[in-house]
């Protein structure tokens, strides 16, 4: 896990995606959303989210065409992310 | 000047002294007035007020250490900043052989942040150059100032736009779906997430017993959850919605669910990071709660539509089921046949239920035929086989004026047109028919043919199935057909519908 982790997190926009969600764990957000608070481009924080979903960094409530993603509630997960976070 | 403030104005100077705009003043007016030197200095109250005349403070040592040739000068400058400080102006002086000075304090909003002290003038500075020196560096203070606001304006609005489009996000899933029980689970899991909690229970309101019914808990912790009713009154769930107001205590807050009266009440358990829930997560909870209270408030409506819709079809079922000519039917058993083929064609659950409809109602026409024709033993005739033809359309008509069957209009239109093109009313052919009219066909020819009619006994059900192969690509679609024929075949369909036909 913290060496997939780490892997995309080599990507600029994916750590500062991650950072985001880390620094604001409350925050539900669409990928446009997301994509004003890192100030980047919607479709390509939309790959970085899809990446980290698929590792379970992030996590997705999709209804119809609405997608909320957040960060994980899952306690393994979350100390992975607070080791790489204080690393960077 | 409390310490809030002494810290912005250190920050100001700190902003002051980094800043290009300052940078390109001193390239400027140091080449205009042959080089001095400038020193930068904080606002430090307490080390300007030493008593000791000769002593220097740290800051303005610290400042000239750079300048070997100030370091004797130390004390001057320190007297020049007191002045300036007094004065809250320019101050020219004096220092080493013949060289001249100037001190000038920077101000923000009439405080003294800092000040700049420009050594080794060869001359003392005219008036004129005095107002050019001031005018640049207030301008810099005043770039510097817009600059330090914006951040801080940033850090204050950036947390709350971040909420408030949490809050948006929130509302938006929560009114995306009707259905109650994909809605409520979905309320807990937001709520776990916006306020960071282990556990979420959503309770709703049983006003005939005055109970709390649990209709949704989740616990990451994947503890066992005991779904408990609660009393209206008792415990914090309770109590928060007799109270109509939050409750909340270390390890728990209960907010109630209100419309225009209490829905229910959602209780979050144990933050995340251990420690209590705080007012801010009480007033997340009660916006997020008002949100939540409209989308379960919708979503009772909707069922409430919906089964009221179901119930008057149920009585148009009903009715055409009492007339002499129409058979009963095995009605659980065709709804689980065509949500088993519907599937299969991938249709979505509105589509399903519509086809549902569809073969409850599919001879509505029937009931403006006359009983004579409908009942006849033996073959119509073309006028009376005319008279059949027309009842697609009068069962549509009829249908037509309820508007929430509206989608199967086209569906009863149609579910007597064969895959050849050779049947009625428009004589359409293969994917001209409808998908929901092509199922219709065959379902609804079987069902007749298992059914007893009072001119004809019943087929048994491999002998439907044998004529319904049989039509294949003449009266019905051949995919239709082999879908049919294995959804029928299934032993859990045929075991209720053999059931159903044993009642009937």
């Amino acid at each position: 896990m913290k060496r997939d982790l780490k892997r995309i997190l080599k990507d600029k926009l994916t750590r500062e995606v991650l950072t985001f969600f880390y620094q604001n764990q409350s925050s539900v957000d669409s990928a446009g959303g997301v994509s004003a608070w890192v100030s980047d481009d919607r479709e390509r924080v939309q790959s970085a989210l899809d990446r980290m979903v698929e590792l379970g960094v992030v996590e997705k409530d999709s209804m119809g065409s609405t997608n909320g993603y957040c960060y994980t509630r899952d306690e393994q997960i979350m100390k992975v992310v607070k080791s790489l976070m204080q690393d960077v | 000047m409390g310490s809030e403030g002494s810290v912005k104005m250190e920050h100001l100077f700190l902003k002051f002294k980094e800043s290009l705009n300052l940078s390109r003043e001193i390239s400027a007016l140091g080449k205009y007035l042959k080089n001095p030197t400038w020193l930068v200095l904080p606002e430090v109250s307490d080390e300007y007020e030493q008593p000791k005349k000769r002593e220097v403070s740290e800051s303005v040592k610290k400042t000239i250490d750079g300048h070997e040739h100030l370091r004797k000068e130390g004390a001057k400058i320190l007297r020049v900043i007191k002045r300036s400080r007094k004065s809250k102006a320019a101050e020219m002086f004096q220092h080493g052989e013949k060289m001249h000075g100037l001190c000038y304090p920077l101000m923000a909003e009439g405080e003294i942040f800092g000040y700049i002290v420009l050594c080794d003038l060869k001359k003392a500075m005219s008036s004129d150059v005095q107002k050019i020196f001031m005018a640049f560096t207030d301008a810099v203070i005043h770039e510097v100032r817009k600059e330090v606001e914006l951040e801080e304006m940033n850090k204050t609005i950036r947390p709350r736009a971040i909420a408030l489009s949490t809050v948006h996000t929130v509302h938006r899933l929560m009114t995306s779906t009707l259905n109650l029980n994909e809605l409520l689970p979905r309320i807990a899991r937001l709520s776990l997430q916006v306020i960071r909690a282990n556990r979420c229970s959503i309770k709703l309101v049983d006003k005939k017993r005055k109970m709390l019914l649990p209709k949704a808990t989740i616990d990451l912790r994947r503890k066992k959850i005991r779904l408990k009713k609660v009393q209206i009154g008792k415990y914090a769930p309770g109590r928060a919605v007799k109270k109509g107001t939050p409750i909340r205590g270390r390890d728990y807050l209960a907010v109630p669910l209100t419309d225009e009266d209490v829905v229910g009440v959602i209780t979050l358990y144990d933050r995340l990071d251990g420690k209590e829930f705080t007012r801010f997560d009480e007033e997340i909870m009660k916006t997020l709660s008002e949100q939540a209270a409209i989308a379960i408030r919708n979503a009772q409506l909707f069922m409430e539509q919906t089964d009221l819709t179901l119930s008057s079809i149920k009585c148009i079922a009903q009715l055409l089921e009492d007339r002499p000519y129409v058979a009963h039917r095995a009605e659980a058993s065709f709804h689980k046949l065509i949500y088993i083929i519907g599937r299969k064609f991938n249709m979505n659950e509105t589509e399903i239920k519509m086809l549902q409809y569809a073969v409850m109602l599919h001879d509505a026409g029937q009931i403006s035929i006359p009983e004579k024709v409908l009942m006849k033993r033996g073959e119509l005739t073309g006028r009376e086989f005319d008279i059949v033809k027309t009842h697609p359309m009068k069962g549509a008509m009829i249908l037509k004026k309820f508007k929430p069957l509206k989608p199967i209009i086209p569906i009863i239109l149609s579910h007597h047109e064969n895959f050849d093109g050779t049947g009625y009313p428009k004589g359409l052919k293969g994917k001209e028919i409808p998908l929901a009219a092509r199922i219709l066909a065959v379902v609804s020819a079987f069902e007749a043919m298992i059914t007893k009619k009072p001119y004809r006994k019943a087929l048994s059900i491999p002998a439907a199935i044998k004529e319904v192969r049989k039509n294949a690509n003449t009266q019905f679609d051949l995919r239709v057909v082999e879908i049919f024929c294995d959804a029928v075949q299934r032993k859990d369909v045929r075991k209720l519908l053999e059931k159903e036909l044993g009642k009937i």
